[in-house]
């Protein structure tokens, strides 16, 4: 009986598990296959339905060079990778320090200030868009890639997670460091920059796909095509006269697959530092 | 002593300032601006900006289209969070069970994260073209009508939100999983052997210990659905008959197209306080539950 009730909760179960995986892997699949063939044969075995709708063939190159070839998402490709780029870099230094801070100094406003971070956690990114695009305009800065970067790089959540990593570490080990004369800078790249790692690939990653994924900010405060980012040149292969489907799927395809390339072999720590800022808020 | 405390201070100090004045600057102050400049009005003769008080807000009070925009702001979230979170559940669930072709399905579930909204909605456009797309394809070959789903103001909604939630899902997922993770085995083994059942171990014991877990997932997701803004963008425009048209929408509308910036950051703040409300409810509830 019970032998019984098991198997039949493994068919659930497997019945369940592919349901979900078909539903998020049909979508991409189809768009990767068919961005490789012409542009009439894009939907070719939609309706009816048949099994050309996966198939590669007819077999071309085009939709790929096209999109590359194509000056708006080109250049948006560049300018998204240094916009990415450069907030990870600047964002994990200065809030890996601001999170070393709190979790390792004793200072006179401490709680004050954590309260900022926490405060800035609870306001959901894309609300205040609409003011910080007037802010950005009294400092004369609409239209250019430091107004892409700036609003990004403070980023409560990823102090949250230098807080979460920098308490674990025992404070015994950075006491008797100081007791042999170390100065905190030592401390800092001594001792805790090598364990620090897994954190910052974690924060990295959060701090890429959020520029990668940037759609709001972008289309608010840039205007031109030397500042344009990723996902908004997609809608330059609409036109007026209609959509070229072809270059779209690869453009959209293209930007499926490289986040997933940088995500994939990285997913540990992606998860991990999600579920710690989780846990402890 | 003292004077190395002193010198401590300054030093941590000087660590936190850079990320503190980013986010003071860029996340908190503009919460200040948009108070501020929901109270002027910008001339259009002029161009120059005039105090106009609370004028702004009784302009929104007495327009219709704005109330249409809290209750359709409200309706999403009313049906998006739940749908997100039980769904996420479920996946977090599924991939925690310690069983064959776990790892392809933990990978197979990732997949949307490397997704972004934006081209989550261009696939599910595709799916969903009212006149000859996959779905009505298939609807047809099950013998139903074909539907006119974003063209018909009753069906839109229900497309933004399964995009939404084709893509927010396994974000959420993460979260449960890691819930989930902390719950003890020696809990659900002491059940096993009390002969406590599947169902009621998981009402009983995982329900209660993800508690906290499922309610910042619920405030977060709430935060981000009340924000929703591409699928909108891109698909509806806030229609058919203003039926998908958001606060958020409506205020980028009017701010960034119609160029009322007065107006729209009055539909900011009250969308602001709007799920200030909703959140504190929510803890509400969650403490007078415990």
């Amino acid at each position: 009986m019970n032998r019984k009730h098991n198997k039949r909760n493994i068919v659930i179960y497997h019945l369940l598990s592919i349901l979900f995986s078909l539903i998020f892997v049909l979508p991409i699949l189809w768009a990767l296959i068919a961005s490789f063939r012409p542009e009439i044969n894009i939907f070719q075995g939609i309706s009816p339905l048949s099994f050309k709708v996966l198939s590669f063939f007819p077999f071309t190159l085009d939709n790929y060079i096209g999109v590359f070839k194509n000056e708006v998402f080109s250049k948006a490709l560049l300018n998204t990778f240094f916009v990415a780029t450069t907030t990870v870099i600047i964002g994990v230094i200065i809030n890996a320090f601001a999170g070393f801070s709190f979790a390792t100094m004793d200072f006179y406003g401490k709680k004050v200030l954590f309260s900022i971070v926490v405060a800035s956690f609870l306001v959901p990114g894309d609300l205040l868009v609409i003011p910080t695009y007037n802010l950005i305009d009294s400092m004369g800065l609409i239209d250019t890639k430091i107004a892409l970067i700036l609003p990004l790089l403070g980023n409560g959540m990823v102090i949250f997670m230098f807080i979460q990593f920098f308490s674990q570490i025992p404070k015994a080990l950075s006491e008797a460091a100081v007791i042999d004369g170390a100065s905190y800078r030592q401390i800092l790249i001594i001792i805790y920059a090598p364990l620090t790692i897994p954190t910052i690939i974690g924060a990295s990653l959060i701090m890429f796909l959020a520029q990668w994924e940037a759609f709001l900010w972008p289309l608010v405060v840039s205007r031109s095509i030397n500042n344009g980012m990723i996902q908004l040149a997609l809608s330059t292969f609409t036109q007026q006269y209609g959509t070229l489907w072809g270059l779209k799927l690869a453009a959209s395809s293209l930007l499926c697959f490289i986040p997933l390339i940088i995500l994939m072999p990285l997913q540990k720590y992606y998860i991990s530092s999600i579920a710690s800022s989780a846990i402890k808020g | 002593m003292i004077k190395q405390k002193q010198k401590i201070s300054i030093l941590a100090y000087s660590f936190l300032l850079p990320a503190l004045a980013m986010i003071l600057i860029f996340k908190l102050y503009p919460i200040i601006l948009v108070t501020k400049e929901s109270l002027f009005k910008v001339s259009y003769l002029s161009g120059t900006k005039v105090f106009v008080g609370i004028n702004n807000y009784m302009d929104l009070f007495c327009d219709s289209s704005f109330w249409n925009s809290v209750w359709v702001t409200l309706k999403l979230n009313l049906l998006i969070n739940p749908v997100q979170l039980v769904i996420a559940i479920i996946m977090g669930m599924l991939i925690n069970i310690n069983h064959k072709g776990k790892m392809i399905y933990r990978f197979l579930f990732f997949i949307p994260l490397g997704v972004s909204l934006a081209v989550t909605t261009i696939y599910w456009s595709i799916i969903f073209r009212p006149g000859n797309g996959v779905m009505n394809y298939l609807l047809n070959g099950l013998g139903f009508p074909t539907q006119p789903f974003f063209n018909s103001a009753s069906q839109a909604m229900w497309i933004i939100i399964g995009i939404a939630s084709w893509k927010g899902c396994s974000f959420w997922m993460l979260f449960v999983l890691a819930g989930l993770k902390n719950i003890p085995k020696e809990i659900y083994e002491a059940a096993e052997v009390e002969g406590v059942g599947s169902l009621s171990s998981f009402i009983f014991i995982t329900l209660p210990m993800l508690s906290k877990t499922l309610l910042f997932i619920l405030v977060s997701d709430i935060c981000a659905n009340f924000m929703l803004f591409i699928p909108i963008f891109m698909i509806t425009h806030g229609g058919p008959d203003s039926s998908t048209n958001v606060l958020m929408y409506q205020a980028y509308r009017t701010s960034m197209i119609n160029g009322d910036m007065g107006h729209g950051m009055a539909m900011i703040v009250s969308l602001m306080i709007l799920l200030s409300i909703v959140i504190a409810a929510q803890f509400k509830l969650f403490k007078d539950n415990e």
